[in-house]
Parts: C-alpha cells; structure tokens; sequence
C-alpha cells in the first residue's frame, strides 16, 4: 500500500517537473513575444517647436527610399486672411497607426496588418492595388505607386549636352534604382516598393527593432518629435501626454490614432 | 441592307474593342500613372462604371425572380434576356474592377487564399464568384428547359435558381456597392444611412431601362416583338414606381446637402453646384423629364418609353459617377485644397471597349446560340 503511494508521488513529481520543463522551453522558444516585449507605439509633436521647415519629410524620403511625389512624412498648411492679418497653419502628419485601423479592417488581402509593436505595416507581396486602404484612411497618408518607381533615375536622357544620364550616373556609384539607395530599409520591407502597390510610413519599423527612433524623431532639427511606447509608465511620451492637453487629427471617428500633437498656438484652428 | 447595317454595327464595336484593348495594354505598360487617380481621389471612373454595371446585373435578375416567382405573364418573353444581361453585366463590372486594380491576378485569389473577413471587399468578391456561377447555371437550365419544353425538371430548377438568386442579388447590391462605401467612415459623403436604398432603388431602374432598350432595339432591329402592349404599359408604371423613389432619395440627398453646415456638406453641394454641375442636371433633370414622359399615355408606348429608358440610363450612371467622384474630392481637411479628378483618355477608351464587349457578348450569347430562333418559336 505504502509502497503504491510512493509510485504515485514519484509519478506526480516527475510529471510536475516535466510539465514545467516543457512549460519553460516552450516560453523561450515561442515566436510570440511576452507583454514584456510587446509594445504601443506612439509618437508626439510639439507644435510650438516644429518650425515647419520639412526636414521630417526629406530624411524620410532618404531613409526610406520614397519615390517622386510620394510622401510618407508629409504636412498640412494652410493660408488664412489677408495681409496684415494673414495667419499660416502648419502641421506636420503620417502614418497614424491607429490602433483601430480602418486600412487594416478594410483591407481584403490582410497586406495591411498590425505588428506585435502596434506599427501598421503592409506586405507588397499581398497586396492587390485595390487601393480600398486609401480610399479608408480618414488621413490620406497611403499613396499608390501608379508607375515604376524612381523612373527618371532610370532615364537615359542627357539633360545637358556632355553630361551624364541618369541612369548612367547611377551605374557609376552602383546605386540600386537611385544612387542614394538606403540598404538598410530591405531589412524589414522592400527596399524600393513595386509599380501597382500601396506604400507609407512604418515608423521606421527596421531601425525600432535595433532599439533606434524613426528618422523623424532623430533627426528634426528642433526636437519637435518625441517616440515611445504609451504601455511603459516611465517614457517620455507618456510623461508628456500627462503634462499637457494633446490632441489627435479626427478623434472623432474612433480609429484611435497614435500620433499625439501637444502645445498647438491657436486650439480648434487646427484640422480635426 | 440589314447585312449593311450589320456589318456596320459590328465593325463599330469591334473597332472600340481594340481600342480598349489599347488602353489596357498602354495601362499596363505605363502603370495607373496613365489615369486621372491621385492620392486624394483613389478611385475614378472605373468603379463608377463598376457599380452601374453591378447595379444592372442585380437589378435585371430581381426582375427575373418578380417574373418567375409572380408569375408575370406578360414579362414572359424578357425572361431569358433579364438573364442574360444579368450575367454580361456581371462580368462587365467584374472588368473593371480588374482594370482598376493594380494586380488582377492576385485579386481574384481573393476569397480562395486571401482572407480578411473584417472587409467588405473580400465578402463581395465571393459574391460574384457564387453569383456568377448560378447565373450561368440558371441560364443553362433555361435555355435547356425551352429546347424540352416537356421537361419540368428544368423549368423547375430555374424557379428554384431564380428565388436563391433573388436574396444573391440584393446582397450583391447592398454589399459591394453600398456597403462597399456606406462604410467608409472617413468620407462623409459616402457615410450616409440613405446611400444602401439609394443604390438598390438606383440599380433596380437601370435594370428595367436596359431591358426596355433591348426590347425596343429587338423590335426595331430584329424585328421581334419582345414586348406586348400590356407589357409595355406594367414595365411604364413599375419605372413610374422606382423613378419616383430615386428622385424622393435624390431630393433628400439635396436638401441634407444644401443646408449641412458641415464643411463636408458645405464642400459637396459647391462640387454638386459647380464642377459636377453637368451630371447634376444630367441625373436630376433626366429622372425628371423620363417621369414625366412616363406619366403621358403614350409615354408607356414605343418610343416614347424607349427615350425614357435611355433618361434614365443617363441619369443613373450621372448619379454613380457624382457619388464616387465627389466622395473623394471633397478634402478630409479643412483648408486642403480640392483636388478634382478628370478621366484621361486612356480610361475612356478602356470604359468604352468594356461595354462594347458586352454588346459583342450579348450579341454572340444571343445569336450565336440560336437562342433567337428559340426564344422567337416561344413567344
Ligand atoms: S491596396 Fe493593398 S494594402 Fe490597400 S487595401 Fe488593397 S490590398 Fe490592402
């Protein structure tokens, strides 16, 4: 009798322990990152520093390798009055990456989808050109590539007489499409993004995952933007948030976006 | 001379054919940049023409199912052509979509591999797929069912396919080209509860103007009498009926326009005023002037009833092509500059071969299958 209760605890000990080996490997190797990992995303603009001066969307198109006419870090400005009392409106926008985003829920093929972060990406290889995304977005920040990108660096007309074509020009420096290419985009997204898709800001998602800021964030000259995570009590972002009374474009329609503008000159001017 | 006049009528269409075959092969080489589309008006006249050509194909096979299901004897004889146009419709729209999407092949693997089941898009595709399958069965059985008329099963089986039908094509209308837009929270244009009715009244019109056209065009040109008396004079008041529900939905969308104080409002009545003036009038005056006509006797008769289908055509297709464009033209700003959409030629010369290829369809559907001499035996 004794001895059949031993087996049994024996039996249970070794499941137990088995079961918690299992459990733990399991923990480690599972793709899903834990609560820890997973972060929101989000991203501040103090509009009494923002100058207006577009460097937010030159180095994006550099860092990203953003076609002619195709803005991912773009603005809204507008004209008021007339002189003297002229007043001019600034506001930089991009991707809100909504964390109920209507391009993702409308999207049929799933190109646009959510990463573990919150960052609204989209999959080139996935998706139809149906630009329904576009056509959803309460903010007009998803532009189509209606041509081959980057078609006048593949021009072989001279400009000027004795010098180099384009595409010349871009064999010379061995540049891929462009001469001023940005390898390090492809690590997370197509480098250069193909005729017939959709395309936008990702919040430089390929420098997020090596710990670094979009190169927005980084590089504004005034320090106008702020990047961090809304779940993480101790960020900046969200320090600033509770310190003064930010506002978000649209609020209204509910697609809770994540870039938050803070310190605007002149409430209920701005486009809501 | 009937040869001559055939002959001519046939090198017309083939000519728009190749013609928008050129748009596609230029489209295709040179990419959607050959198109009026921008950033802020993603889609143009495309997916216009895509909903009125939905909008026929479901109207055409409710009127299949009313003929079938009440047993309207005097519609008889349109029975087997509401089918018809049904189908070319429905491939027709289906051609446009594809002309407006950037990659056609992955679209149509849509509802087989791509699955989101949060979007509109991906439910109405599947919908064409079923819808598509069971027009063409139903045609099937028809045409089997007029070769043996002393076979139930098939007469059968087409009542049956025309009632399952009937529920298809409401959703076909109400999904993709209302809920296709309704929805869209982010153009107030379109996020209207009266644009679902609006569409399937609009859709339901266009359909019996169509078969209307067709009759007349039988009877001038083939000189087969489709359509009787008593016929002529039910199809007159059901368009009397379904023109005066779209100007009651027309109307309201004017006053809800006129006095908005939302710049969203404020902005599309100025579009409506000034801009898409032309197709403004086009709708409201042309649903006007066939109402009108209708109501006069004679109206209900060839070719006065004739002339008020091709109003109402007009009117519709005015209506379609206002409500996607100026959905999107109005600015999600205030203070953006509108942006205003033109067709470019190369859409036009693709719009124009598609519907010729479903004149050409309709024609080699009808002719070629004998299904002339079949229908005349049976009339
Ligand atoms: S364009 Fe691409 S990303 Fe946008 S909705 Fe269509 S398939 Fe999705």
């Amino acid at each position: 009798m004794e001895n059949k209760k031993n087996q049994r605890r024996d039996f249970l000990k070794k499941a137990g322990l088995g079961l918690a080996t299992i459990a733990s490997v399991s923990a480690f190797s599972s793709p899903l990152p834990t609560n820890e990992e997973k972060k929101r995303l989000a991203m501040i603009v103090d509009l009494q520093k923002c100058t207006g001066c577009g460097a937010c969307t030159l180095v994006c198109k550099n860092e990203n390798n953003v076609q002619d006419g195709v803005f991912w870090a773009n603005k809204i400005c507008k004209t008021e009055g007339k002189f003297p009392n002229v007043r001019y409106d600034y506001i930089p926008t991009l991707c809100n990456h909504c964390d109920k985003a209507p391009c993702v829920k409308v999207c049929p093929t799933q190109a646009m989808h959510k990463d573990e972060n919150g960052i609204t990406m989209h999959d080139t290889e996935k998706c139809v050109g149906c630009r329904y995304c576009m056509v959803a977005c309460p903010y007009q920040v998803i532009s189509y590539n209606g041509e081959k990108p980057h078609k006048r660096w593949r021009s072989e007309e001279k400009l000027m007489v004795g010098t180099a074509s384009p595409k010349e020009l871009n064999e010379k420096v061995g540049g891929d499409t462009i001469p001023y290419y940005n390898p390090e985009r492809a690590e997370t997204y197509p480098g250069i993004r193909p005729k017939n898709v959709v395309e936008k800001c990702t919040f430089c998602d390929h420098l997020v995952k090596k710990g670094e800021k979009p190169r927005c964030v980084q590089r504004c000259p005034s320090k106008a933007r702020t990047f961090g995570d809304l779940d993480n009590p101790n960020d900046k972002v969200v320090s600033l948030l509770g310190k003064h009374s930010p506002f978000r474009l649209k609020e209204n329609l509910g697609t809770e976006p994540k870039v938050f503008y803070i310190r605007n000159f002149n409430p209920g001017k701005y486009p809501r | 001379m009937k040869n001559i006049k055939s002959i001519i009528w046939y090198s017309c269409l083939i000519a728009i054919l190749l013609l928008g075959i050129y748009g596609v092969i230029v489209q295709t080489i040179e990419g959607h940049a050959v198109t009026g589309i921008s950033k802020q008006v993603p889609w143009g006249i495309y997916i216009a023409a895509f909903t009125f050509f939905i909008g026929i194909s479901a109207g055409s096979t409710i009127i299949s199912f009313i003929i079938h299901v009440f047993k309207v004897e005097h519609l008889k004889s349109i029975e087997f052509k509401t089918i018809a146009v049904g189908l070319i419709s429905l491939v027709g729209a289906v051609l446009f979509l594809i002309a407006d999407v950037g990659n056609p092949i992955r679209m149509m693997k849509v509802p087989i591999i791509m699955r989101n089941t949060s979007s509109v898009f991906f439910y109405s595709s599947i919908s064409y797929y079923i819808f598509g399958g069971l027009l063409v069965y139903q045609l099937v059985n028809y045409v089997r069912a007029i070769k043996n008329p002393k076979n139930e099963k098939f007469r059968r089986n087409a009542r049956i396919l025309a009632i399952i039908l009937f529920p298809l094509a409401m959703g076909i209308v109400l999904v993709p080209d209302g809920a296709l837009f309704s929805f869209v929270k982010a153009r107030e244009f379109w996020n209207r509860p009266l644009l679902l009715p609006h569409f399937a009244n609009a859709a339901l019109v266009s359909a019996v103007a169509v078969m209307v056209v067709i009759a007349y065009i039988s009877e001038k040109i083939e000189k087969v009498e489709l359509l009787n008396l008593s016929a002529k004079v039910l199809i007159g008041y059901m368009l009397i009926f379904l023109v005066a529900g779209v100007l009651f939905l027309d109307l309201f969308d004017i006053l809800v326009l006129r006095y908005s104080e939302k710049p969203e409002g404020i902005e599309a009545w100025k579009a409506l005023t000034n801009e898409h003036l032309v197709f403004f009038l086009v709708n409201i005056l042309g649903l006007v002037f066939a109402g009108i006509l209708l109501l006069i006797r004679k109206g209900r008769e060839f070719p006065n009833l004739f002339y008020s289908a091709i109003l109402i055509i007009l009117a519709i297709s005015a209506y379609r092509y206002n409500l996607i464009i100026i959905g999107q033209e109005i600015p999600l700003f205030k203070g953006q500059n509108v942006e205003l959409y033109f067709p470019t030629l190369i859409e036009i010369y693709i719009c124009a071969g598609v519907t010729s290829f479903m004149t050409l369809s309709y024609h080699i559907l009808i002719g070629k299958l004998k299904i002339k001499s079949i229908i005349k035996n049976n009339i």
